[in-house]
């Protein structure tokens, strides 16, 4: 009856997609823990892209938000995933303001 | 059914007056005067922002702070500091939390210096206008499967919207929330029924939930606060052995059997999320700060 809780050990699989002029990936699926912040996940994003600390980068989800980054990986991926995968959308400056 | 409508009316009008007495006084450490400046005392409104309703006590104390600080002011209760972009009321039930009554007014410090910018997000002023714009965007993504009843406020608009935050205005809030209400309310269809209520659970200043929470059960009762907190903390809810936690919302402690979404109509907030604190420690054992 309830929707189901993601537990914290449980692994949630994030794609992350590049919107406007940022750098593309060559992987863009990864595994998180459902604890993670998701300050954490845009700084290994950023690591992945090799970006430096002082060039912004955006993260955004269902192309309209960017969630709160100390929200908790798992419960917005509760709140927003398509078949069991969380998109989000990077980018270097606002795209959906 | 009619009088429950008007009573959630009344309940968002009464949550829009509530407030807050704090006194703010200038950290010691950033007086640069030979006299401290006195204190300032302002009445905070539970539905607003710290940068909305701070700018008076930020040209109070500016004059007495180191000239050459100029960083982004910053606000501490009791050593934490205040995590901006969580509505007022909400904050203060967090960190006055159940002594709430004794800890008026709120004493906060205010720096100018030393921006925790590991705990804090930056607080220029567009930051958070457009945070409230953002948190909006979300709620009306779970209300009704898009961003668009939020994402369609024209400019004047979401002007209006800061305005009435930072004047604490209910009946020009009611005007922009009308016009996303109306939207939201076109793609929801004949029975309006959300498709989640938007809900974020505090246990501490610093942890929260969320999860979609449907407005009926699939029974077809309507959703209790409790049905939503058993599922998010179910180690609070079910076990019998720990004493009963306290919930709150809006400063005032909610009856679990309360519907979810009467209580999102009454009790939410500008950004469209209902914010509820679930305090797990008594009074007597909640953590000290020395």
């Amino acid at each position: 009856m309830a929707p189901p809780v993601i537990r914290d050990d449980d692994k949630v699989v994030v794609q992350f997609n590049h919107t406007g002029s940022a750098p593309i990936l060559k992987q863009n699926k990864y595994k998180f823990p459902a604890s993670t912040r998701f300050l954490t996940i845009a700084s290994q994003l950023r690591a992945q892209l090799g970006l430096p600390q002082e060039e912004a980068l955006f993260l955004y989800c269902k192309q309209s938000f960017a969630p709160p980054l100390d929200a908790r990986l798992g419960d917005i991926a509760l709140c927003f995933h398509v078949d069991g995968v969380l998109i989000l959308n990077y980018c270097q400056t606002p795209a959906w303001g | 059914m009619e009088g429950e409508e008007a009573l959630m009316r009344a309940a968002a009008a009464d949550a829009w007056a509530g407030e807050i007495p704090a006194v703010f006084v200038l950290a010691t450490n950033e007086v640069t005067t030979l006299e401290p400046p006195v204190p300032f005392h302002l009445c905070l409104a539970r539905q607003s922002y710290l940068p909305f309703t701070t700018a008076e006590v930020v040209d109070h104390f500016k004059p007495f702070a180191p000239p050459m600080g100029g960083g982004e002011p910053w606000y501490e209760h009791d050593g934490q500091p205040l995590r901006w972009h969580v509505p007022l009321g909400v904050l203060f039930d967090l960190h006055a939390g159940l002594e709430a009554e004794a800890e008026l007014p709120w004493r906060l410090t205010v720096h100018f210096q030393g921006f925790p910018a590991t705990t804090l997000l930056s607080t220029a002023n567009a930051a958070a206008e457009g945070w409230v714009l953002n948190a909006l965007k979300e709620s009306c993504f779970l209300r009704c499967g898009s961003a668009l009843p939020a994402m369609s406020l024209s400019i004047a608009e979401q002007k209006k919207l800061t305005h009435a935050l930072t004047t604490n205005d209910f009946r020009e809030y009611c005007a922009v929330a009308e016009r996303i209400s109306a939207a939201m309310a076109k793609s929801l269809g004949a029975s309006g029924l959300p498709h989640s209520v938007p809900v974020r659970v505090f246990t501490s200043p610093v942890e929260w939930r969320q999860q979609p929470a449907a407005p009926r059960l699939p029974s077809g009762g309507s959703t209790r606060l409790y049905d939503v907190l058993v599922s998010l903390l179910p180690s609070v809810f079910e076990s019998s052995s720990s004493a009963a936690p306290r919930v709150i919302v809006q400063g005032v402690s909610v009856p679990l059997e309360t519907p979810l979404l009467w209580l999102h109509g009454a009790c939410s907030h500008p950004d469209g999320f209902l914010y509820v604190y679930v305090s797990c420690s008594p009074p007597s054992t909640a953590p000290q700060i020395a």
